[in-house]
């Protein structure tokens, strides 16, 4: 048993700025595309320093970047749940320096027996398991100057859909940490690499195994990203998949996301929110389905279904 | 290569990047294409050929001399109008789509794809007639249709590559894969995988199946996305020439039976084409061409007319309501082995409505044809049968229909197929009088001369240097 604490740390409210489209964090962004019905979520990665030891890292309290950061995401996911329910699309960026992050994860690794960076380290893991559970769907967007490494990586892997960059003259990396094999379980008790690759876990080791950052051929031939459009195709690509995204029933997707993002093993929360039997119920109740402008009302008539885009 | 000075172009093909990237792959595989499947045996030779240089009154019928595989295939657009507007369904009057809007991505798509698709088959189907041709004046018409069917593959491919990125450029190399006829990677609509082996059928295909492309793209020359409908204008010009040479050598047949016949009752014995052959051609070709405008009752018209991808024929001249979210339109259906009306929504009948728009243009073709029998002094007609006869596709699929439109067995059917569809003995015997005439001026015995040559030539021009 590690010692119990001398005391404590202080969490000061999260300090945000917000306009009509923006809600600004210290190191999370939102901009709000409402007539696109999507939102850019941008997390900034962390600072360069030397690695801190743990009682370095109490004295930073809650500005010590996993988490603070993580405190904004879970605020902004919260925010866009309650309050932006026609924003059906979060497009996930990140900016910054990967080998930064991955000293992150280093740190957290090296001082997981401390209390405080055990409780970091499971509130970093609650908040992607929120994300996993927001019915939104999620685009993580791979371009130049991101830093999706480390635990940053698992919001690729928690989204429905990975773009990554494939452009020779403008290289982008991924990466993996020591902290990607199992500090962030999600509600199924996998790791989201190991739900990726349920049926073939040896590519899952592979990239646990993999030596240095992935490239975009490479993180392509591994399998983790779904589309390496090239600099031509780039925009265009960007731009129909969310407007093919955002035209799609709210529920259908909603109901498709879950389904698919829970897959293997069943636990008490995967019951609840990743069995499809329960969402094709649900779905073929719903007014976007049965209502007045329903899809289903209106198959086989001149009339197209009309959605009410809200997410639940 | 420097693509924009070997692809005649008004898109902007210098500056755009995308374009010429895939482009650059895939012109080498349309040339093989081309080469292997495109006209045999003739592809040395030089032929007087029109080319599209620019879309100017003056510059998009150019004609000279030109080997086929250096034809100068172009990507032609009709100029932009300004503030154009989509021109009908639920997005009536708003600003034209100019960019494939994501959510009409897969229909767009597969529009595009569809139309494209016929392009290349119905070159492959026509490879061989030059080796039986009636005149030189026919060989240069098989292949100005043929490069022109090239052209409007490219101007498909254009807006694949063009405007759906890496899954545009991977259809537009299936488009290169699927093979006329082939079992294992048929065409996608069955009337581009019927053989095409003798100038009969040659000539009710350009009159019967070219004119459904005329339908179809007059349909999409509608669309609101606007780089398809400047595209399928465009492509509306040329495909008045494959029309023509259907229908006039269509016509030429029938004058040279009817001048036969007052030789001699039977044509057989003077090597002339008997009328009741001609009928079953049309037969054949009109019932498979009807097949390609699509089910009867549709959804997907009315998906894609609400949209605002595919209009009706002259939309914007015929009708005033533009929505067309009311009304109905009756027709017949088989129910229970009968025949009987069914109203339909206006909009999932469009495929019905513009079909019965291309019967109004082929009953002109056949008004043409009965008057050349008449001014042989011949009392005999030809006629279209009933829509429901010998379909394929729609609700009189797997239906016995006689010529009519009477719903009739498998049985009667059968006994009275040789007297309604080509026979295996009809076709052998068109094929015996396919012998090729390649003297300047000379013509083949079962066909008329034209009345004239082409683009003010005679028809005593060597319109191809053998
Ligand atoms: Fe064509
Ligand atoms: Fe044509």
């Amino acid at each position: 048993m590690p010692a119990l604490p001398q005391s404590g740390i202080k969490l000061s409210p999260l300090h945000v700025e917000s306009t009509d489209d923006t809600r600004d964090y210290k190191y999370v962004s939102l901009k709000f595309h409402r007539d696109k019905r999507y939102v850019d979520l941008t997390m900034r990665g962390p600072e360069c320093w030397p690695q801190k030891n743990a009682d370095e890292i109490q004295r930073m309290g809650d500005e010590y970047w996993p988490l603070r950061a993580y405190r904004e995401l879970d605020d902004a996911l919260l925010y866009l749940r309650v309050n932006e329910p026609e924003i059906g699309l979060v497009c996930v960026r990140t900016q910054g320096d990967i080998q930064n992050v991955l000293d992150r994860d280093a740190e957290l690794a090296a001082n997981r027996d401390n209390w405080l960076v055990r409780e970091i380290i499971l509130l970093m893991a609650r908040t992607l398991r929120r994300l996993d559970l927001t019915a939104k769907s999620f685009f993580a967007i791979m371009e130049p100057g991101s830093c999706f490494a480390g635990n940053l990586f698992e919001l690729v892997l928690a989204s429905d859909r990975g773009y990554m960059l494939n452009n020779p003259d403008e290289r982008v990396e991924v990466a993996l940490s020591e902290l990607n094999p199992g500090a962030f379980p999600m509600s199924n008790g996998l790791t989201r690499l190991e739900s990726r690759f349920l049926a073939e876990p040896k590519k899952a080791y592979e990239a646990f195994a993999h030596e240095g950052s992935f490239d975009t051929e490479a993180a392509e031939a591994a399998g983790l990203v779904t589309f390496a459009p090239d600099d031509l195709d780039w925009d265009d690509e960007i731009r129909l998949a969310i407007e093919e995204r955002t035209s799609l029933s709210p529920d259908a997707l909603t109901g498709m996301e879950a389904s698919l993002r829970f897959a293997g093993p069943e636990t008490m929360d995967t019951k609840i929110y990743g069995r499809l039997t329960a969402w094709q119920n649900w779905i073929f109740q719903r007014p976007n389905a049965v209502g007045p402008n329903g899809a289903l009302t209106n198959y086989g008539k001149p009339t197209q279904a009309k959605f009410d885009y809200k997410r639940t | 290569m420097n693509l924009n000075e070997r692809i005649p172009n008004n898109v902007n093909l210098s500056e755009d990047k995308r374009l010429q990237r895939a482009l650059e792959k895939w012109l080498p595989n349309f040339l093989s294409w081309w080469h292997d499947m495109g006209p045999e045996g003739f592809q040395e030779k030089d032929v007087w050929l029109r080319t599209a240089i620019d879309v100017g009154s003056e510059g998009w019928a150019h004609f000279d001399y030109v080997k086929m595989p250096e034809y100068r295939w172009g990507i032609f657009l009709e100029p932009a109008q300004p503030d154009a507007k989509v021109g009908f369904g639920d997005n009536f009057g708003a600003p034209a789509y100019q960019e494939v809007p994501g959510e009409f991505r897969n229909a767009l798509r597969r529009i595009i794809v569809t139309q494209g698709d016929t392009e290349p088959a119905s070159v492959e189907q026509q490879r061989r007639l030059g080796a039986t041709c009636p005149s030189l004046y026919d060989l240069r018409n098989l292949f100005q249709v043929n490069v022109e069917e090239g052209r409007h593959l490219w101007a498909m491919v254009y807006l694949l590559h063009a405007y759906f990125g890496r899954d545009g450029r991977d259809e537009a190399d299936a488009l290169l894969e699927r093979r006329s006829g082939n079992p294992d990677k048929p065409s996608i609509l069955e009337a581009f995988n019927q053989p095409c082996d003798d100038w009969l059928n040659f000539y009710a295909f350009t009159m019967f199946t070219d004119r459904d492309g005329k339908y179809q793209l007059s349909a999409l020359a509608e669309s609101g996305f606007e780089p398809l409908a400047r595209t399928c204008k465009f492509m509306l010009t040329e495909e008045e020439h494959h029309m023509f040479v259907g229908d006039t050598g269509l016509s030429r047949v029938v004058k040279r039976t009817a001048q036969l016949m007052k030789e001699n009752e039977d044509v057989r014995e003077v090597g002339g084409i008997p009328l009741d052959i001609v009928q079953k051609y049309i037969n054949f070709w009109f019932s498979y061409s009807l097949d390609l405008f699509g089910g009867e009752i549709s959804s997907n018209s009315a998906d894609f007319f609400a949209a605002g991808l595919k209009g009706r024929f002259k939309e914007q001249e015929q009708y005033t309501d533009h929505i067309a979210a009311e009304g109905s339109f009756t027709m017949m259906v088989v129910e229970n082995g009968k025949l009987v009306p069914r109203e339909v929504p206006l909009r999932n009948a469009l495929n019905e409505i513009l079909r019965g728009e291309y019967v109004k243009d082929c009953e002109k073709g056949l008004a043409r044809w009965n008057k050349a029998l008449t001014d042989e002094g011949m009392s005999q007609r030809l006629f279209l049968p009933n829509i429901r006869f010998h379909r394929h596709v729609g609700e009189y699929a797997g239906h016995n229909l006689d010529l009519d439109g009477n719903l009739i067995s498998k049985e009667e059917f059968e006994a009275k197929k040789s007297e309604w569809l080509p026979t295996k003995e009809d076709r052998e015997y068109v094929g015996s009088l396919m012998k090729p005439v390649t003297e300047v001026g000379k013509i083949a015995n079962w066909i008329a001369p034209p009345t004239s040559g082409i683009k003010g030539k005679p028809f005593e021009f060597e319109y191809v240097r053998l």
